[in-house]
């Protein structure tokens, strides 16, 4: 296994319950809402998917945020990086442990949308495509995050992701394309428009999608640039 | 001439931007470790000797300063190949000792079947073999220590960086380790062991440079630096003890501890009283006494620093 699969396995071993229990959670709410006695409808379908894309934004944020600080405190850092592991590997296993913890959440999600989808008799298209952009969104969200924990204590590259994409959010409500900038809030809205139906403009799965991409690509490669530079051991004797 | 490990003027300084105190960890240290040597790296609480083994591991950047390990810039990844580290009170992902072992050597880019084998090697020689699929979580710290030093050694590394390896070993372990370390030196490789346990140090160590304050104050063969240079013991029998009353009555023999400059002097006196001289030679020190004179002359210079 390649060192960055080996953190990323790590990463997850030492997160098992969290990582297995979420997804059951996000399976369970979705058990609630078809119990024979509530009505479903597709506000039902929207307000679930919704609450679930933010819990799952959140996740990746707090994750993201303590992974590497985590580490450090612990000082097994020090047993993973005397060995022949640069930096930015070491923030990829890492990166790749969280995508993986949201993407399993998601698959709860996803199991739960199409159980609630199915009883509106909804096609299941639409909820694979959605949460396959919510996870684009996840991953985004966190490489901004340990791109601003590198050199921020966790709490403060909460707040730092959460201002970028805060600014997403923003434009998304004065209906600008300032949205597509850092586009967190653009995926998930546009993931609810496809779970709805809504006809969703190509132009705007081709240019959000590969900014996303491109952005997870450039935030994790500038904080493996910045944490190269950080001291990890930093207790004074 | 190349060395394994080279400081060159390295300086470190914590803190200074928002602590009111700047910390100055290692101050113009300079140091060159060779090949195939074991090198014994000593100073009391707070010398800076982590701060330095972390620098040629690239944990921690030098604030001046540059330095090589194997021949390459100090943080350079693909040389921490050839290494190995064990971390003062390491700790380690709570996996089974066996497959945390088996991490850290495939962290090191190392595959089957060469892994499994010196997985299994590791576990015979560190005696961990019964606990070899318990979760390392649950281990006290002297198995802790056991399997820090069975991943530093897993990738058979030609540098060995060793942080207070043997502290927590029982002494069957420590003879063990003590003769992997000297074996390694057999074939070549290099060890860099900081250690406060002297006797270890004593015991295996071709060199010594003793740390204080963030700067080398002595440096040296172990034996030259144990080696008094003013002081003799002559051991004497057949002599009444009224004629060296400040002498050590041992074995029915007298031990006198005195200068150089008066070795002729007893030596005489032993003879006109009908004795003979068993041996004469100089003193060693251990380097334990070599550690309390530096503290000793560290605490009188504070001292008169207070009192100007």
């Amino acid at each position: 296994m390649s060192p960055v699969l080996l953190i990323a396995a790590n990463f997850l071993r030492q997160r098992r319950w969290f990582v297995l229990i979420y997804p059951l959670l996000a399976v369970a709410f979705a058990l609630m809402m078809v119990l024979p006695e509530n009505s479903v409808d597709q506000e039902v379908l929207q307000a679930y998917f919704l609450q679930l894309s933010i819990y799952a934004i959140t996740i990746a944020t707090l994750l993201a945020s303590q992974a590497d600080f985590n580490e450090r405190k612990s000082r097994r850092v020090l047993g993973v990086l005397s060995k022949g592991i640069e930096r930015r590997d070491y923030l990829a296993g890492l990166l790749a442990g969280v995508f993986i913890s949201c993407g399993l959440f998601l698959t709860g999600t996803m199991l739960g949308t199409l159980w609630i989808a199915s009883k509106l008799s909804l096609p299941w298209t639409p909820v694979l495509e959605a949460v396959l952009l919510m996870w684009l969104a996840c991953c985004l969200i966190a490489t901004i995050t340990t791109f601003f924990a590198t050199f921020l204590h966790p709490l403060l590259a909460v707040v730092g992701a959460f201002v970028l994409a805060g600014g997403g959010l923003a434009a998304h409500f004065m209906k600008t394309q300032g949205g597509i900038i850092f586009p967190v809030v653009e995926l998930m809205s546009t993931a609810q428009q496809l779970l709805v139906g809504k006809e969703i403009s190509v132009h705007t799965i081709l240019i959000t999608v590969p900014v996303a991409v491109v952005e997870v690509i450039v935030f994790w490669l500038l904080a493996g640039r910045i944490f190269a530079r950080r001291d990890v051991a930093v207790a004074i004797e | 001439m190349a060395y394994a490990l080279e400081y060159d003027h390295v300086s470190k300084q914590y803190g200074g931007v928002w602590q009111s105190k700047p910390v100055h960890a290692l101050k113009d240290f300079n140091l060159q470790v060779e090949h195939g040597e074991i090198f014994g790296f000593l100073g009391p609480n707070g010398a800076g000797k982590t701060t330095a083994i972390h620098i040629a591991l690239g944990f921690v950047r030098p604030t001046s300063g540059a330095g090589r390990m194997l021949g390459e810039s100090f943080g350079h990844a693909p040389t921490r190949r050839r290494v190995g580290f064990l971390a003062e009170n390491p700790t380690f992902y709570h996996l089974s000792a066996r497959n945390l072992i088996r991490t850290y050597g495939a962290l090191n880019g190392m595959r089957d079947p060469r892994l499994r084998e010196r997985v299994r090697e590791m576990l015979k020689v560190f005696d961990l073999e019964e606990a070899a699929d318990r979760s390392v979580g649950k281990f006290s710290r002297g198995m802790l220590q056991r399997v820090g030093l069975a991943q530093a050694l897993v990738n058979d590394p030609d540098l060995l960086v060793l942080d207070e390896p043997t502290s927590a070993l029982d002494p069957v372990v420590r003879v063990a380790v003590r003769e992997l370390l000297l074996k390694a030196r057999e074939k070549g490789k290099t060890v860099f062991i900081s250690s406060h346990l002297l006797s270890e140090i004593e015991m295996i160590c071709d060199r010594v440079a003793i740390l204080h304050h963030g700067s080398v104050v002595r440096l040296g063969k172990t034996s030259e630096l144990l080696e008094s240079s003013d002081q003799c013991e002559v051991v004497v029998q057949r002599v009444k003890n009224e004629v060296f009353p400040e002498a050590v009555a041992r074995d029915g023999r007298l031990h006198l501890l005195a200068p150089l400059s008066m070795q002729r002097n007893i030596i005489e006196r032993a003879w006109a009283a009908g004795g003979e001289v068993v041996s004469v030679n100089p003193v060693r020190k251990s380097l334990e006494t070599v550690f309390l004179e530096l503290a000793k002359s560290d605490a009188n210079e504070k001292n008169h620093k207070e009192g100007a």
